[in-house]
């Protein structure tokens, strides 16, 4: 099954983003071949609707699965359409987090945000 | 005391109330000046809070539902090319799982995406996010805007509020704005012949003061403070003011009885003569720098002798009405400091912009929603 995780940098050692929407990239993780690429989160620097956009570029990988610390409600919204299923990560490491998933160890996501919109734009 | 219900200059006058952040005494100053104007315009643009209708009490003749357009999407067009979800620039739309996702909150309404579809699968329906109210108190025509909960703009709410305002000529109108300095209240004061500027006297409001005085001069409107909660002690606004030479109009003190009437939802200038003696002078204040003002045309300008002088007058006034401590005599002393000289040159040197201009430019660089709401942390109504 492919995967994808929100990750700070493209690489192997990176730490898992503690953001979805605003997250600079994604690993895309396929757990029977092993292979790994990272899409770059053009989300990120938007205005604001980030997470809708970054959920439909993770929902266009055709993952079945996102593995996130948190998620916001209108991404979790495209998720669901989409069938995707959301687990919460358990430590910033991202192979711990890939080795957790692959042995059934990890939670499913099921308490989303209403998002931070408006929050910490100053004036 | 000027007569408003004269077809003048004035009585076509919109004045601006704002603050930097609530509570600091926006619709106090708002409410009491149309009830002592009379025949006057109170418009309540604070569409998040509106508070001005509890003071008037006024009986509604009208009221009217405002929508904003959300699109919709006929399944059975749509094919899936994702021209609108491209398009969107809030990223309002989605598409997955052959389906296309409306996220009616984050849309702004622009309607970009019943445009591009090339298929004509989306259509526009009205959304309700408000309304307004319009009723009479007294000889004061009432304007209320009230915003939905949860709803993200207010401002086709505060648009339609001051086109109704607007249509009954020769009304001298009192426009009170939400707090802060965001779309919300740009949108408030574009039409405003004066801003008056409400403060609190501490370093907080100094800042917050700050925020309103930028915007307004970004605006080009004439601009002046009304201290308010004025205490028998330093006041970090009035330096703030004699920095940027921007001029006191009066000073409201901090007096338990005022609070009290207040907050019991009083108009204070109806229930005790000192206190409408206050608001008298202010809004004589006001009306002078208004007609200099129209005169004029330039912020600056209203700084000039002629308005320092008259200043003292008022203050004697004020002084007799209130405490003696609160109304110190550094004011009137920092106000005669400005000479005539000096402000023609400040003013020489500003770079003239249309204002409807600057409100352009303005309206291209704020994409993002309102953020009143961080602004209104910590305030008290």
């Amino acid at each position: 099954m492919k995967i994808a995780i929100p990750v700070d940098n493209n690489l192997m050692e990176s730490n898992v983003c503690t953001s979805f929407g605003r997250a600079p990239f994604f690993l895309v993780y396929d757990t029977e071949t092993k292979e790994a690429a990272f899409v770059e989160n053009t989300a990120a620097s938007g205005t604001g609707g980030a997470g809708i956009r970054a959920a439909q570029i993770v929902a266009d990988q055709g993952v079945g699965a996102l593995l996130t610390p948190r998620c916001g409600q209108n991404a979790a919204d495209v998720f669901r359409s989409a069938d995707i299923k959301l687990y919460r990560t358990n430590t910033d490491s991202l192979k711990d987090n890939i080795e957790a998933f692959v042995k059934g160890e990890l939670p499913l996501l099921e308490d989303f945000h209403a998002g931070f919109h408006g929050r910490n734009r100053g004036q | 005391m000027p007569d408003f219900t004269a077809e003048t200059a004035v009585s076509k006058m919109k004045i601006a109330v704002l603050s930097g952040k609530g509570g600091t005494g926006k619709t106090l100053v708002s409410v009491n000046l149309a009830a002592v104007a009379g025949h006057s315009t109170y418009i309540d643009c604070d569409v998040e809070e509106p508070n001005g209708h509890l003071f008037f009490k006024p009986d509604i003749a009208r009221e009217e539902l405002i929508t904003v357009k959300i699109p919709q999407v006929d399944e059975k067009q749509c094919v899936g090319c994702r021209s609108c979800v491209r398009f969107c620039n809030y990223n309002a739309l989605a598409y997955v799982n052959k389906k296309l996702i409306i996220f009616d909150d984050v849309c702004h309404s622009c309607g970009g995406c019943v445009l591009v579809c090339p298929k004509s699968a989306l259509s526009e329906r009205d959304k309700p996010i408000g309304k307004i109210k319009i009723g009479v108190s007294g000889d004061v025509n009432v304007y209320t805007g009230v915003m939905n909960t949860g709803e993200a703009t207010g401002i086709p709410i505060i648009n339609r509020l001051l086109e109704e305002g607007s249509a009954e000529e020769h009304r001298l109108t009192f426009i009170d704005c939400p707090p802060g300095s965001a779309c919300i209240v740009m949108e408030s004061i574009k039409d405003a012949d004066y801003c008056v500027l409400v403060a609190e006297p501490t370093l907080f409001g100094a800042h917050n003061l700050n925020m309103v005085y930028e915007l307004v001069k970004l605006f080009d409107k004439p601009t002046g403070v009304v201290l308010n909660k004025c205490l028998n002690e330093d006041n970090p606004v009035e330096q703030f003011c004699l920095d940027k030479s921007l001029e006191i109009l009066g000073r409201i003190p901090f007096d338990h009885e005022l609070a009290s009437l207040n907050s019991n939802a009083e108009i204070v200038v109806n229930k005790k003569e000192k206190y409408r003696e206050l608001f008298i002078g202010l809004l004589e204040t006001i009306v002078g720098r208004v007609e200099n003002g129209a005169a004029s045309h330039k912020p600056n300008m209203v700084h000039g002798k002629v308005a320092a002088d008259d200043q003292e007058g008022h203050r004697m006034e004020l002084e007799q009405v209130c405490d003696e401590k609160v109304y110190g005599k550094v004011a009137a002393d920092d106000q005669k400091g400005h000479n005539a000289e000096q402000e023609k040159k400040t003013c020489g040197e500003n770079v003239f912009v249309e204002p409807g201009e600057f409100h352009r430019e303005l309206e291209g660089a704020c994409s993002e929603r309102d953020h009143t709401s961080s602004e209104r942390e910590g305030s008290a109504k």
